[in-house]
């Protein structure tokens, strides 16, 4: 019988349906008996039909239920006769429920990968991306391209500050070199005073400069031709001013 | 006396109550079909719902829960419900046995215990359960003419009658 049901967990029986068809003669003894037995060997139910003194040919359909049964109650089945008679088209359908308790692991603590379920249901650590504007490398390349003067010279100094530091900082014994950067830097000072004070120091020395061509006082003549020229340039400008005047009126 | 017994009554209201008695009675005799039947046409002026001539048988279940209650009768066909204008004689022939029982004990005689009268067919059940019933049906055309093409119908009647 255990061959018979699935090998399920939870699997219960809960009824029972078989048939036949009874072929014998009416007048003959005959008795058709369907039992199941529980593995111990005792019966969970028989059925016993007697066709003696009935018509034959007419078959037989029977439901059984029961109240759930466990699959691993049951034993061994059977459809026998008895009598001068034989059937037909016999046929038996066991009904059965299947609850899995742990059908997924989730239904109960105790089912196997439990643990495994409940780890794969929490929600993984999602990293989320921000934009991050000054890590954009389209802006990095911009941004190398673009030094204000400003910032060069904030930088300027304080690499300065930092060549300084670091050389006055490595340790006593090089003091000398701090001492001999301000010297140096003090020089750099003179140096610069001194091609300074070249310029204030330069003479311009004066004196008189007489004229060195003197015009003579002459009658100058008028150009005739410019003033020619003059004139008809004004006829011109008084013709042109006309023009306009004209085309008002009109 | 006399009148505080007068005035009594006239200041009492009537008091009435419904007290009601209900039942619901659910039918105990219930016919099914279980497969409807359809006509072969082993020649063309037969239809037959035999298997071998390419019909069906049709199955009704009958379920009665109080044994020695219920009759159940078969009206069978003995002319179609609908089909197309036919200008011949139509002959059924038509039957109706026990093709399955619930009971062998108590329902296995019911086809011999059956009464036939003309078309009709009459089962006593005197048993609780389900019974079976196949219903066949053959109809052949007058003078052996062929049918004219087209839908046929027949139709028949099961009637639960309480005894």
């Amino acid at each position: 019988m255990q061959d018979v049901l699935p090998n399920y967990n939870g699997l219960t029986v809960n009824g029972i349906y078989y048939q036949y068809t009874p072929i014998k003669e009416r007048e003959d003894a005959f008795k058709v008996t369907v039992q199941n037995q529980n593995v111990d060997g005792a019966d969970i139910f028989k059925q016993t039909d007697d066709w003696t003194g009935k018509s034959g040919g007419i078959q037989l359909r029977r439901v059984i239920g029961f109240e759930y049964i466990p699959r691993e109650v049951w034993g061994l089945g059977s459809m026998s006769t008895e009598g001068d008679g034989t059937i037909e088209d016999a046929n038996l359908v066991y009904t059965y429920r299947y609850v899995d308790k742990c059908a997924t692991p989730l239904d109960n603590p105790t089912c196997d990968g439990y643990a495994d379920a409940v780890l794969e249901l929490l929600p993984e650590q999602t990293v989320i991306e921000v934009y991050d504007v000054l890590k954009d490398e389209n802006i990095k390349d911009e941004e190398a391209d673009v030094e204000y003067e400003e910032e060069k010279d904030q930088k300027d100094d304080k690499k300065e500050e930092e060549r300084l530091e670091r050389a006055l900082a490595i340790d006593e014994g090089n003091l000398d070199i701090g001492e001999a950067i301000a010297q140096a830097q003090m020089l750099k000072f003179l140096n610069d005073a001194m091609n300074m004070q070249t310029y204030y120091d330069k003479r311009i020395y004066g004196g008189v400069y007489p004229d060195a061509n003197v015009l003579v006082d002459k009658k100058l003549p008028d150009n005739k031709s410019s003033a020619r020229w003059g004139l008809i340039s004004d006829l011109r400008h008084n013709e042109l001013i006309n023009i306009q005047y004209q085309r008002r009126i009109e | 006396m006399k009148k505080l017994i007068l005035l009594g009554a006239l200041c009492t209201p009537a008091l009435a109550l419904d007290i009601p008695i209900t039942a619901e009675v659910s039918g105990s005799c219930v016919i099914a079909v279980e497969t409807n039947g359809i006509y072969g046409q082993p020649n063309a002026y037969t239809l037959s719902t035999t298997p071998a001539d390419g019909g069906r048988l049709a199955i009704s279940r009958v379920d009665v829960t109080l044994a020695n209650a219920y009759k159940v009768e078969f009206d069978a066909p003995d002319s179609f419900s609908s089909s197309p204008t036919l200008n011949d004689v139509v002959t059924f022939t038509s039957d109706t046995e026990v093709s399955a029982v619930s009971d062998a004990t108590n329902m296995a005689d019911y086809e011999t215990d059956k009464t036939e009268s003309g078309n009709k067919d009459t089962y006593e059940l005197t048993a609780s359960g389900s019974t079976w019933f196949k219903h066949s049906s053959t109809a052949v055309n007058g003078g052996s003419r062929a049918f004219a093409s087209g839908n046929y119908q027949a139709v028949v009647t099961a009637t639960c009658i309480a005894l």
